[in-house]
């Protein structure tokens, strides 16, 4: 007799067979198997005729779930490439286009406990809002001080994280919205520990920087369907414009940028450094650990990148294009939040960045999809999937180098709108560093 | 104390914490900060922030710096401001520019904020400051719980070494002292530990259920929170297995009290024992005021037990005899499983298992048989567990009896006390005692609990003879007569010999002999 029970995030195989996926453990004088393996184990045993008794599943019964939704063609296309690919893997969709939705009908068909995995607050809050509308249920909620489980429950990557051990075996089905974040070191620990059989990925950029996403396939299946932005545009996006301008520095900000920048070059070039790659970047910041003068080298850099991205320049430059566009609803997007505080004294407008209270973000967000408010700026928290409903205007003053950014950042103003044609003008310091950074991002 | 703080030293595969020496040098930059952080109370923390940086221009490490100032702020208590609240104003000002168009000039705005702060009945220079006022930077420090430097700084080494553990797969440990209270919490991280036997010691080595699998660094934080209960020890070692930057070197970590024990020393409550329930205090100081001849150790160390390991509670030795006592509090289902699991593996241990009364019917009868189980309400009764205790001995003087039954005594000294005897067949003192009636030593007389020799004795008497014969004798005089001969228990001896004590009151000083004849 073979007994197989869930241990805080992994399987114990009890029983004098070893199985596939199952190891050794002699702390315990048992096999045990990363839950993740769940399915596999349980169809070896299955399929080789052994008796065995499961304890592993704790299931809460799930309510039926019933709605009328509709669904895109494309979205059809991608539902189904996904059931065919035994209810795994990824599906990758511009940001826009409707992935909430299919997840939804998914979780509907399947009607089974369901965590769904966002990375920001925010997400929660657009997450629990859809799936009660829907389906008419109560939502449990894990982060942002939230703590309810239940059947269909909605957490952040950090909770399902940190609560895995105990959360594993409560689920049949995982659902990763921008599932890009799960092949990193602490979260795919989620895919490890989690029993799910079943489970999505969603997102609007399936590569990773850092090559990370070659793990997808064993975490949670590879690529099931994939559409690209062109392909939508016009049809269910808005077309959009993109524009650059060029902002000169102000004399003392020219003064000030050059002098810091030269300490950093200067000593970049002494040492013949290179800095190409994420990966000469991290070795350079691990140099300043030991070596004061990297260090040196290194706040002077920053500060020049400061004074380039959070320039005087550019609030004066914005508040011309304000003053042209200052009817349509548009979003400020900064690198810091410095300059987004100086932004919103300045023109008193709103501000949403990771300090900004619960209440007053969500208070912030409702009134502008209410069109009340015409303007919000951010530093990065709204990069990912929140539902910002016909804003025509993005302005950029900075951001990373990351393409994915700037991609999330043209999806968020893209939701489609009868006759719209979407705007989004970058702010960029003339002949500095960040003329490269921006190149990099339209790579 | 955030990662990008942590300051190591690596050579090959070892790495050390870089703990700051408790010198002057350090000690003065530790009163300076701590200064800063007392002098500016009622400041804005931005002001404090600005000028906690400055020290880092002195040429001191700035990880070193941020990190003090990283301790200090949790003592910290931070506040709002602003005579009004700071959302309302802004929730005001941001309607009244979407209202009137975004404000562009200076005049515009100046505009927006003289109207919402008339509503507010206040200057609008008031109301400017007030716009942002609850963020931390705005924030102002309203009371600081000072701490001395030292302790600062070995507060920092520790939080260096639990920061570096974050990093961590595994940690090994050894030490003398408070091994119960780093079970329950070992258990409660949600860890799992192997015990094994290296030469005297035990060493414990405490990872978690996915281990098995790859390294992880997943533990790390609950291996850094158990820390302070392995430093806490008089003597400890320690070694971990830390997981490098890139993810895929392991380096070695490795401590001990001795080295290290005192960069990291924590100043309160060290030395005195630590229980986990009132009720285990509770039973050890009614027991020790007994008295019994039994040693009580408290935790004595891990017991293996099957395949488990068990830190028993308490110890009682007595003779080379352990007995152990576990007290099972009133506890999760869990834990009562557990422990039920290591107390049925517990063969061929003597135990006393003291269980909450609320409990007892959830342990099933007939299990742990071979143990002997008794109940308690609120305090752990003392009779049944001296009685056990006495049954054990009684067990161990019959089979010493046993075992020299036949024994011919070879005495050498002219008078041998029941210790001696003990001492000489390798038994205990009560099993000695239960057997001098049965002793035979050619040439000696038993008195009570001491042999004599004959010849000794016939020495005795004729002295006490020759000195009753010239008057009256006192018990004082007769006794040190009898002791300068080599005698010992004097009226013992007194008695054998055929003579009388004869009291006058209570004072043996006026106590006298007489020779015991029938009158």
């Amino acid at each position: 007799m073979i007994y197989l029970s869930y241990d805080r995030g992994s399987i114990i195989i009890r029983g004098d067979i070893g199985t596939p996926y199952g190891q050794w453990d002699p702390r315990i004088k048992a096999y045990r198997g990363m839950a993740l393996n769940y399915p596999e184990i349980k169809s070896f045993l299955d399929k080789s005729n052994v008796a065995y008794r499961d304890d592993v599943l704790d299931l809460p019964p799930t309510p039926i779930l019933r709605s009328r939704m509709t669904l895109r063609s494309y979205q059809k296309e991608a539902l189904k490439a996904w059931l065919e690919a035994g209810k795994r893997g990824v599906i990758v969709l511009p940001t826009g286009a409707g992935k909430t939705h299919i997840a939804l009908q998914a979780i509907q068909i399947l009607n089974e406990p369901t965590l769904i995995v966002v990375p920001t607050i925010d997400l929660i809050d657009q997450w629990r809002k859809h799936l009660s509308e829907q389906f008419n249920i109560d939502v449990g909620v894990l982060g942002g001080g939230e703590e309810q489980v239940r059947p269909i429950t909605v957490s952040t990557y950090d909770s399902a994280t940190i609560r895995a051990d105990q959360l594993g075996n409560r689920f049949v089905f995982l659902v990763f919205d921008e599932v890009h974040h799960l092949p990193a070191p602490t979260y795919s620990q989620i895919a490890e520990m989690y029993i799910a059989p079943h489970r999505m990925g969603l997102t609007a950029t399936y590569e990773r920087e850092d090559d990370a996403h070659k793990d997808l396939p064993r975490l949670m299946g590879g690529k099931v369907f994939e559409l690209d932005v062109d392909r939508l545009v016009g049809k269910h996006l808005s077309p959009y414009d993109y524009e650059k301008v060029l902002v000169e520095l102000t004399p003392q900000e020219e003064e000030e940028y050059q002098k810091e920048y030269a300490v950093f070059r200067d000593y970049i070039r002494s040492r013949g450094i290179k800095l190409e790659s994420a990966a000469d970047f991290q070795r350079f910041i691990m140099r300043t650990g030991r070596d004061a003068e990297a260090r040196k080298a290194l706040l002077a850099r920053n500060k020049a990148l400061r004074i380039v991205l959070n320039s005087e320049a550019k609030i004066e430059t914005l508040g011309n294009y304000l003053k042209m566009y200052g009817n349509e609803r548009s979003l400020i997007f900064t690198r810091y939040n410095e300059l987004v505080y100086a932004i919103s004294r300045r023109f008193l407008i709103p501000a949403v960045t990771h300090q900004t209270p619960k209440e007053e973000r969500r208070e912030i967000l409702d009134e502008f999809r209410a069109g009340t408010y015409k303007a919000i700026v951010t530093s990065q928290v709204l990069d990912e999937g929140i539902d910002v409903p016909d804003t025509s205007i993005g302005f950029i003053l900075g951001g990373t180098g990351s393409s994915r950014e700037y991609i999330q950042r043209l999806g968020r103003i893209l939701r489609k709108k009868e006759g719209k044609r979407a705007r989004l003008i970058e702010f960029v310091a003339k002949e500095t560093m960040e003329t490269r950074i921006s190149q990099r991002r339209h790579r | 104390m955030p990662l990008n703080l942590l300051v190591t030293r690596r050579r090959q595969d070892m790495i050390m914490p870089v703990y700051s020496e408790l010198n002057s040098n350090n000690t003065m930059l530790a009163k300076h900060i701590i200064d800063v952080y007392s002098e500016n109370v009622g400041q804005k923390k931005l002001v404090l922030n600005n000028v906690v940086s400055e020290f880092e221009d002195w040429g001191y490490d700035y990880r070193f710096v941020r990190g003090l100032a990283a301790l200090l702020d949790r003592r910290c208590q931070l506040e709002t401001k602003t005579s009004v609240d700071p959302i309302d104003v802004r929730r005001r000002l941001f309607h009244v520019s979407c209202e009137e168009g975004l404000p562009t000039s200076g005049e515009e705005r100046y505009a927006i904020l003289s109207r919402v702060a008339a509503e507010l009945k206040l200057d609008a220079d008031t109301l400017e400051e007030s716009i942002y006022g609850d963020l931390e930077d705005e924030m102002v420090l309203t009371s600081f719980d000072p701490i001395d430097p030292v302790d600062l700084l070995r507060q920092y080494n520790l939080s260096l070494t639990q920061t570096l553990l974050f990093n961590a797969s595994e940690l090994s440990f050894t030490a003398s002292g408070n091994w119960q209270r780093i079970f329950r919490q070992i258990k409660w991280l949600g860890l799992i530990y192997t015990v094994r036997p290296v030469g005297v010691d035990y060493w414990v080595t405490i990872d978690g259920p996915v281990s098995l699998f790859k390294l992880t660094r997943r533990y790390g934080t609950s291996l850094a929170r158990l820390l302070p209960s392995v430093t806490g020890n008089r003597a400890w070692r320690l070694k971990a297995k830390v997981i490098g930057p890139a993810g895929n070197t392991l380096l070695n970590l490795e401590l001990d009290s001795i080295r290290h024990g005192s960069y990291m020393k924590q100043p309160t409550g060290e030395e005195e024992p630590i229980f986990d329930s009132g009720v285990e205090e509770d039973f050890a100081k009614r027991f020790e005021a007994l008295g019994t001849g039994w040693a009580l150790i408290r935790e004595p160390g891990p017991l293996p037990v099957g395949e488990y390991v068990m830190i028993p509670d308490f110890l009682f030795e007595k003779d080379g005899l352990k007995v152990y006592l576990e007290i099972v509090g009133f506890w999760t289902p869990e834990y009562l499983d557990d422990k039920l699991r290591k107390l049925d593996a517990a063969r061929g241990v003597d135990m006393v298992v003291a269980v909450d009364r609320r409990l007892a019917c959830r342990i099933p009868s007939g299990r742990l048989e071979h143990l002997s189980l008794i109940h308690y309400k609120d305090r752990v009764p003392l009779k049944p567990i001296l009685t056990h205790l006495q049954d054990r001995q009684r067990v161990l003087v019959d089979r010493e009896v046993e075992s020299v039954q036949d024994t011919e005594l070879n005495l050498a000294s002219p008078v041998v006390g029941v210790e001696e005897i003990a001492d000489v067949l390798g038994i205990s003192v009560e099993a000695a005692k239960s057997m001098m009636v049965m002793f035979s030593a050619p040439g000696y007389r038993r008195l009570g609990d001491i042999f004599v020799r004959e010849t000794l004795l016939t020495t005795m008497g004729d002295a006490l003879r020759s000195r009753l014969a010239s008057g009256r004798l006192s018990l004082h005089e007769a006794s040190q007569l009898i002791e300068s001969l080599g005698g010992r228990d004097p009226s013992a001896i007194l008695e054998a010999l055929g003579y009388r004590i004869i009291w006058h009151g209570i004072n043996p000083e006026s106590a006298e002999i007489s020779e015991n004849r029938p009158i």
